[in-house]
């Protein structure tokens, strides 16, 4: 039932008031003294029956009469339930695409959340009219279906144009049941703070609300490689360094604290000390003839740094002549215990909380230790070789009888160049570089390689021209063990200072220390990047979340959104979508002038009972 | 809640005007002479039986019993005496039980009791019949044998203003020791609602009656006792005697309150006109010369 006067229905509340009448008019009662009750009682158990009725009645008169006031008030009125053909009926399905749809929630971004959402309520609802789908951020895009909705997010939320678009797109089509259904994670600042809207009666609207992610990223989205063709590219974590201009002025600020720029290079590297959220500010000045100066504010989630423990079976004295050099570049430390990432002597053992094992040059490993090891690597332990000058093939397959070591290896006398050509991109540690072209990964040469026996096709990361193994991958137990058989020294391969390196390695780690599955593909967002080429190894790249209102992912329940956009949900919402329902517009005044008899002869009863004795 | 006893002006009879005071010997006083120097008064003149002898004037006798005649032949004033002033006794029987605190509004039916009870004692010990208090009490104490000797009406008057009433008890139990001390012939009184149970009473009273006595009950009653409170509306009803409480509507109630208490008096009524004992009802906004009045004309039939 529905009212005009809905307010009216509080009304309702004086029920209580012939009820606590009836309750308490008996307990304030005068008395009387009398000698004995017997008389009394008795002229009780002659009344009994008639006043029990008469009360009774009288109260439900009372309560009767108090409803039909209320009603009368209220003044009820029904929808005409006007069914419309097939052809007369539209719906729009709108999706929310902006930055704060894109977060991950159980593994999931709340874009594609929103499109199941979608087509589980298209499949229930089992009507043929009209659909259109579209999708919305600060801007509205109408598609063709909703595989075509974009998952890259970024941008902000603007739910007045949004719905400013569905009503014009609703009330030009001519149809006469219009409906939109909204697919969004309500979020507050989607509204600009206008006076609120007011949503036509005769649209009806529905908001699916799509719960917030845990944790939404907002800020910088993720450290990521957008094109490696152009740059020469690596990750940033767990440090994050960013290079000025040589012309210019660049501070950051994270969680509070300036990092002040190196002199040298004007270069700033912060480590983060724990995992958690910062939040930062990058201030970037120009002091050219063309100076500018932006300010981009971003808040990151900081991941726990992944423990890797570094044997090096050659480290040398020089930059040149340690054979691990470019490999604790890749893995971003500088020397001996920094950043959590060990580099320790030969054969000594990690403590069980490390991720990963990278063996350089080197593979020897105590008798003694070998079986706490497999133990460790059946657990989940990942172990990296790069195979070089010091690695004993008769050790390493020692190791492979008890399956420390994936395949066997044979001995490494004499130069054999081969380019390694056949790279397996399906592969999840090459996921970055898939699509990619002009990657530069198919001029990587090997000058001098380990060959290896009794490996599988499949277990082939990359290989030579020959199809003969370059890089390995196997899975022991839960852990994982990858054999490069060439080690990134100079005498044996100039790959170390090509530019896919660092991005190759980097993410040969991630892989080995990621959880199966829990990694998610990086996401390139439209945003905005500050990108510093830098001539050397490599250049960074720092990418920073365009819109700062959609850092703001403060979201209102389904009910208060509906007030915010001017819709009373009591009166809009219908599951049936064949049916129009236009409030106000069919007052039945006959019920009017029936509730208002009803009241009458309700009072006129009501008079009669109570003073019937009279 | 209006009260109950305003329904005339304040005067001489008024029973507010006498209940208001606690001497009771001076309300006796005052209820029987404004009774008998009222329009009451030639109607209770004579109310004496057969002449037995003449003695000697005292001061404070009715001039009305004065043999003037003698008084011309001798010079010397004498008064008549009549041979029921000596040989009649009037036994007060007083109900003590709880049931007689019942009071709503002016005062309790003990009170209207013992004045009615005081002022019948004055009357009769004034025509120098000899009266007897027997108070119905939980155990039998107190009692004042029937007696004229001068101070009587004070000790007795003393007595009922003494008596507390408080317990609950039946007064037949009592009443089974009172024919011992009642062994001359006279008029029995007894005050009481009758809210005990009424076949023992009115065996009792029916002994009373064989043992040549004659007997008159006086009901007294509370007003809302016999007709529920007049007003509409939920009271809360305390009884007194087998404790409890009710609440009930006298709009509903009245009516069938009224039948009910009607149906026990006609069955007293018809019970005591078998037996021959007089019964009068009486509720506390009555005035208490009814109260002589019933008494006076028993004692003229007498």
């Amino acid at each position: 039932m529905h009212f005009i006067q809905l307010i009216f229905i509080i009304g309702l509340g004086a029920l209580v008031i012939p009820i606590i009448i009836h309750l308490i008019k008996s307990n304030k009662a005068p008395r009387v003294w009398l000698g004995s009750l017997r008389f009394l009682e008795q002229a009780m158990q002659l009344q009994r029956h008639q006043k029990s009725w008469r009360e009774i009645i009288l109260l439900i008169l009372r309560l009767l009469l108090i409803t039909a006031l209320v009603f009368l008030f209220a003044r009820p009125f029904g929808y005409k339930n006007s069914h419309y053909n097939v052809e007369q009926q539209i719906t729009l399905l709108m999706i929310d695409a902006s930055g704060s749809m894109g977060g991950n929630y159980h593994g999931k971004q709340m874009v594609g959340i929103a499109c199941e959402k979608a087509n589980a309520w298209l499949k229930k609802e089992q009507f043929n009219g009209e659909l259109i789908y579209a999708c919305f951020a600060d801007e509205v895009m109408e598609v063709s279906h909703l595989d075509s909705i974009p998952r890259e997010t970024g941008c902000a939320t603007d739910y007045e144009k949004a719905l400013s678009w569905a009503q014009n797109r609703l009330l030009n089509s001519g149809k006469k049941a219009m409906r939109l259904v909204l697919f969004t994670d309500c979020q507050k600042s989607g509204f600009k703070g206008n006076e609120s809207m007011e949503w036509p009666a005769n649209i009806e609207l529905k908001v699916e609300r799509i719960l917030p992610a845990a944790s939404v990223n907002n800020g910088i989205q993720e450290v990521i490689i957008p094109d490696l063709v152009k740059d020469k590219l690596a990750h940033l974590e767990p440090v994050w360094t960013i290079d000025s201009l040589s012309k210019g002025e660049i501070v950051l600020e994270i969680n509070g604290e300036q990092q002040k720029a190196l002199q040298s290079n004007g270069q700033i590297s912060w480590k983060p000390q724990q995992a958690g959220w910062v939040n930062g500010e990058l201030h970037w000045k120009g002091n050219d003839a063309y100076g500018f100066d932006n300010r981009f504010f971003f808040r990151k989630y900081v991941e726990e740094p992944h423990k890797v423990h570094l044997i090096e079976g050659n480290r040398g004295k020089s930059r040149f002549g340690n054979a691990s050099y470019f490999i604790e570049k890749a893995l971003n430390v500088e020397g001996k215990n920094e950043n959590s990432l060990l580099i320790d002597v030969v054969n000594q053992l990690p403590s069980e909380l490390d991720d990963a094992i990278v063996f350089c040059d080197g593979g020897h490993i105590q008798e003694n230790r070998t079986k706490q090891l497999a133990s460790w690597l059946n657990e989940g332990g990942s172990l990296i070789y790069f195979l070089g000058p010091k690695s004993n093939p008769k050790k390493l397959n020692q190791l492979h009888s008890k399956k420390l070591f994936p395949v066997k290896v044979k001995n490494c006398d004499s130069p054999s160049i081969q380019r390694v050509e056949q790279w397996n991109m399906k592969h999840p540690a090459l996921a970055n570089f898939r699509n990619k072209s002009g990657t530069g990964l198919s001029s990587i040469v090997f000058e001098k390689h380990f060959d290896f026996e009794g490996y599988e096709p499949k277990q082939v990361l990359a290989g030579y021209a020959d199809g003969t193994p370059a890089i390995l991958d196997k899975q022991v137990g839960k852990g994982r063990i990858v054999v490069v058989s060439n080690p990134p020294n100079r005498a044996w391969t100039d790959w170390s200072i090509e530019r896919m390196f660092l991005p190759v390695v980097r993410e040969l780690i991630l892989h080995m220390t990621s959880e199966k599955g829990a990694r998610t593909p990086t996401v390139q967002v439209n945003c905005q990047l500050l990108n510093y080429p830098e001539p050397g190894i490599y250049n960074k790249e720092l990418v920073v979340n365009a819109d700062l209102q959609e850092q703001d992912v403060t979201t209102v329940a389904a009910d208060v959104f509906y007030e915010m956009i001017g819709v009373d949900k009591q009166d809009n919402i219908n599951e049936n979508a064949k049916v129009k329902r236009i409030k106000g517009e069919e007052l039945p005044e006959e019920w009017f002038y029936f509730i208002a008899l009803i009241v009458l002869g309700l009072l006129l009863i009501e008079a009669l009972v109570a003073y019937w004795k009279h | 809640m209006k009260q109950p006893h305003k329904e005339h002006a304040p005067c001489v009879e008024d029973p507010d005007l006498f209940m208001a005071m606690d001497d009771l010997e001076l309300v006796a006083h005052g209820v029987v002479e404004g009774l008998l120097s009222g329009g009451h008064k030639s109607k209770f003149i004579g109310f004496s039986n057969e002449f037995d002898s003449h003695r000697k004037y005292i001061v404070g006798d009715d001039l009305r019993h004065v043999n003037w005649n003698l008084w011309a032949k001798t010079d010397r004033l004498y008064v008549k005496q009549y041979e029921a002033d000596t040989n009649l006794n009037l036994y007060l029987l007083m109900d003590q039980s709880r049931s007689m605190l019942a009071q709503n509004g002016g005062h309790t039916k003990w009170a209207y009791a013992a004045r009615a009870a005081a002022s019948l004692a004055y009357l009769s010990l004034r025509n120098r019949d000899a009266t007897g208090l027997f108070l119905l009490e939980r155990e039998w104490g107190v009692s004042l044998p029937p007696a004229v000797k001068g101070g009587h009406l004070q000790h007795l008057v003393a007595l009922l203003e003494q008596s507390v009433v408080a317990d609950e008890f039946p007064i037949t139990r009592m009443l089974d020791q009172l024919p011992e001390m009642m062994q001359h012939r006279g008029i029995v009184v007894l005050f009481s609602d009758l809210m005990d149970n009424e076949q023992e009473l009115l065996e009792h009273l029916d002994q009373f009656k064989q043992m040549g006595h004659e007997v008159i009950v006086f009901q007294v009653l509370d007003p809302y006792e016999v007709e529920l409170p007049t007003s509409n509306g939920w009271f809360e009803f305390v009884g007194l005697e087998g404790g409890g409480k009710r609440k009930g509507n006298t709009k509903q109630l009245a009516e069938a309150y009224q039948l009910v208490v009607k149906r026990w008096q006609d069955r007293l009524y018809n019970r005591f006109k078998e037996i021959g004992v007089d019964w009068v009802k009486v509720t506390t906004n009555q005035p208490l010369q009814d109260v002589l009045v019933e008494y006076l004309l028993k004692r003229i039939h007498h």
